[in-house]
């Protein structure tokens, strides 16, 4: 009897890109600290392991407590709120009722603030719809939202089984039926299927801005319109080098071993995976460090972040601007300067993606743009 | 594909004489003897000498799945009887307790992945701890249960590109939401279809769905429709003719399938301009036909071939040796008069 052989994987030599901890790499290089956005990670990571300590027995092979927001993004601050589901990638079964509204009042009994009115979080979600509806009718805004922010913003609790099995079922379906990305003659490898969502649901939230600003009457628009500008963009930003990571974090050797195995889109898989772990603000400084952006623009993006997190961190600022009503937001101090910070993330994003000769620039304009 | 066979679990749970006899009225080459409880093992490993075993030219043996700390020595000392038959042990990574204690077995001892209720030794990552605690052990790769820790199959491509050079047997069965094996799917049949040609062509394939006499046979079609794909289509003519030779009617059209759909996938799969053209059979009939690779009338043919097929394998339709003999020589036809370019 002969012993079997090592099969020949093309991807044996694969290496994938590899993320350590970047904004503290960042930080070094360029000789700063920024404290906000420390604190903010210190707060994430104390609330994040007080939750899986009382929460982690309502996990299970088949359930994933997932949170959302400021709280997966490692950027907890004052007053954040806490968006959760218990995804369920698995039989349908009564008990999952009780089991999310047990989490419900163990949230409500240690005072967390709730989920938002429009009911995308703070209940059982089921694969299904995330997996199977993407585009068409059934592709709701509530679904659209579970299902982006389950790729770019969010974190299982405990018992992540549920949770990795339904975001790579997610990418399966994005990376298979992309046509063109597996065409031979393609000139750059970019996801447009996944990416098209990201900017889609990035749209989505800009005009439910709007939306939200007629259906509350203007209540709670400052706070919205700086979290729109910072936040939520900075979701949007990473999505974008998350696609446009095959291009840009793999060689040409790797890329061509990945496309010249049909089979099975595993490799990209577990490449974008491992991007999608990681918080957005990560994600940001990996490109800094690893594209060799200006230091300038570095600074002036994670400066302005970090201004961003002492705003949301302060209680009384936040209050003001959450109460602050439309008709005198042009003569606020402290929106203005709110404004103000919004305005340098805008123009260090533009600079990083639409004004230079770099690849980052050129994917952009190529796929983010038309 | 190696040589295929069943559990003897599988076939009659602890009565593994029944399991044999059951097996010895089909072609299975190779075959797992399987003393899944703690109480099967003593009887199992005290019968082996009596039990005939010609048949096969694999053999395993499958260690208890659970048993108490206390147990563990004297299960191990058992199994030690089995070191001069060369046989490979399959073990439950979550069954053991003292890890150095099985290191005796060496690259014997044949580690199994998991299914998604137990913590552990399910994913790559999982594994690696075990491996690092049995270095020279090998890998029993269940595909059943790596489809169910992860129906997208990345797990089972990550498996197998980390720990391919391991791999001494397979586990073939469908595992469903509460993790019991069960017959083979379509489902699972294309999912297994994707990391096919990862597996090297001879490791031995042990069935573990639960098949009665009658179901052998399809099953192990079944299973040889989801592996066989990657085998040199030389060969698959080869068993083809000999299939027919035999009056296996029912092989001989399983396996012209098998032999279409690899020779589709080479030719057709090429020039295909998304995945999902290349997905199914019936998808790349579809691209030849609208390349022009294939004629209209060839086209149907084909597809009215592959009606049957199901029929025979999903439905239980009998098949004759004339239609079996027509089908195969339609498909070789077909195959030879498609472009190579």
């Amino acid at each position: 009897m002969s012993q079997p052989k090592r099969p020949m994987s093309n991807h044996e030599h694969l290496e994938l890109c590899q993320f350590g901890n970047c904004i503290d790499d960042l930080q070094k290089r360029l000789n700063t600290r920024w404290d906000n956005i420390a604190k903010a990670q210190q707060q994430a990571q104390i609330k994040l392991q007080e939750l899986v300590r009382d929460l982690v027995q309502y996990g299970s092979e088949d359930t994933s407590i997932v949170v959302f927001g400021s709280l997966a993004r490692g950027e907890l601050t004052q007053g954040s709120d806490l968006d959760w589901t218990l995804l369920i990638d698995g039989q349908a079964e009564p008990t999952h009722a009780t089991v999310a509204h047990e989490i419900a009042d163990y949230l409500e009994k240690n005072k967390q603030k709730q989920p938002g009115p429009e009911r995308i979080f703070g209940s059982m979600v089921f694969s299904h719809d995330i997996i199977h509806q993407i585009g068409g009718e059934e592709d709701t805004n509530r679904n659209i939202t579970r299902r982006i922010l389950l790729l770019l913003e969010s974190r299982a609790l405990a018992r992540p089984d549920a949770y990795e099995r339904v975001i790579r079922q997610v990418l399966h379906r994005y990376l298979t039926e992309d046509r063109g990305l597996w065409r031979r003659d393609r000139k750059d490898r970019v996801p447009r299927f996944l990416l098209n969502d990201v900017v889609r649901y990035w749209r989505t939230v800009a005009v439910d801005f709007a939306y939200k600003r007629r259906e509350r009457a203007g209540q709670g628009m400052a706070l919205r319109s700086v979290k729109l500008g910072m936040s939520r963009k900075l979701i949007f930003l990473s999505g974008l080098l998350t696609c446009f990571s095959l291009e840009l974090d793999l060689r040409a050797d790797q890329r061509e071993s990945i496309f010249s195995l049909q089979s099975h889109p595993a490799a990209l898989i577990a490449h974008l995976t491992k991007f999608l772990r990681q918080a957005p603000l990560q994600i940001v400084a990996h490109a800094a460090l690893e594209y060799g952006l200006p230091e300038s623009l570095s600074r002036g993006l994670f400066d302005a972040y970090d201004k961003f997190l002492a705003l949301l961190n302060d209680e009384e600022k936040r209050a003001h601007l959450d109460k602050l009503a439309e008709e005198d937001l042009e003569h606020d101090g402290i929106f203005s300067a709110a404004r103000q910070v919004r305005h340098e993330f805008r123009d260090a994003i533009q600079r990083l993606f639409l004004e230079g000769d770099t690849k980052l620039c050129h994917l952009t304009r190529e796929y983010g743009v038309f | 594909m190696g040589p295929i066979g069943f559990s003897t679990g599988a076939l009659a749970y602890s009565d593994f004489r029944k399991g044999l006899d059951i097996l010895s009225k089909s072609s299975a080459r190779a075959v797992e003897l399987s003393a899944l409880r703690n109480g099967e093992l003593i009887p199992l490993l005290d019968s082996i000498d009596s039990l005939n075993l010609s048949q096969f030219s694999y053999v395993s043996f499958h260690a208890p799945g659970q048993f108490e700390t206390a147990q563990e020595p004297g299960i191990i000392e058992q199994l030690k009887r089995l070191l001069p038959r060369r046989w490979p042990v399959i073990v439950h990574p979550d069954a053991i307790r003292d890890f150095c204690a099985w290191v005796v077995f060496r690259d014997l001892l044949c580690v199994e992945n998991m299914d998604k209720r137990k913590v552990g030794g399910r994913t790559a990552k999982e594994l690696r701890e075990v491996f690092h605690r049995l270095p020279e052990a090998s890998l029993c790769f269940d595909l059943g249960h790596v489809h169910q820790v992860d129906p997208t199959m990345t797990e089972a491509f990550l498996i197998l590109q980390e720990f391919g050079g391991r791999l001494r047997q397979l586990h073939v069965s469908e595992v469903d939401t509460e993790s019991h094996h069960d017959r083979l799917s379509l489902g699972g049949i294309h999912a297994f279809q994707e990391v096919a040609e990862l597996i090297p062509p001879e490791v031995p394939v042990i069935l573990e769905s639960p098949a009665s006499e009658s179901s052998v046979a399809a099953e192990m079609d079944l299973a040889t429709e989801a592996l066989g794909g990657h085998r040199s289509r030389a060969l698959m003519e080869e068993d083809m003719s000999r299939f027919l030779e035999l009056g296996k009617a029912r092989a001989a059209l399983v396996l012209v399938m098998s032999f279409l759909e690899a020779s589709f996938r080479e030719r057709v799969g090429r020039i295909a301009t998304k995945r999902s053209e290349g997905s199914t059979i019936r998808t790349l009939v579809e691209v030849a036909l609208a390349r022009k690779l294939i004629r209209p009338a060839e086209g149907e043919h084909l597809l009215e071939w592959m009606r049957i097929r199901n029929g025979v394998v999903h439905l239980g339709e009998t098949i004759s040796e004339e239609s079996a003999n027509a089908i195969v020589q339609g498909v070789r036809r077909i195959v030879q008069g498609m472009p190579t370019h």
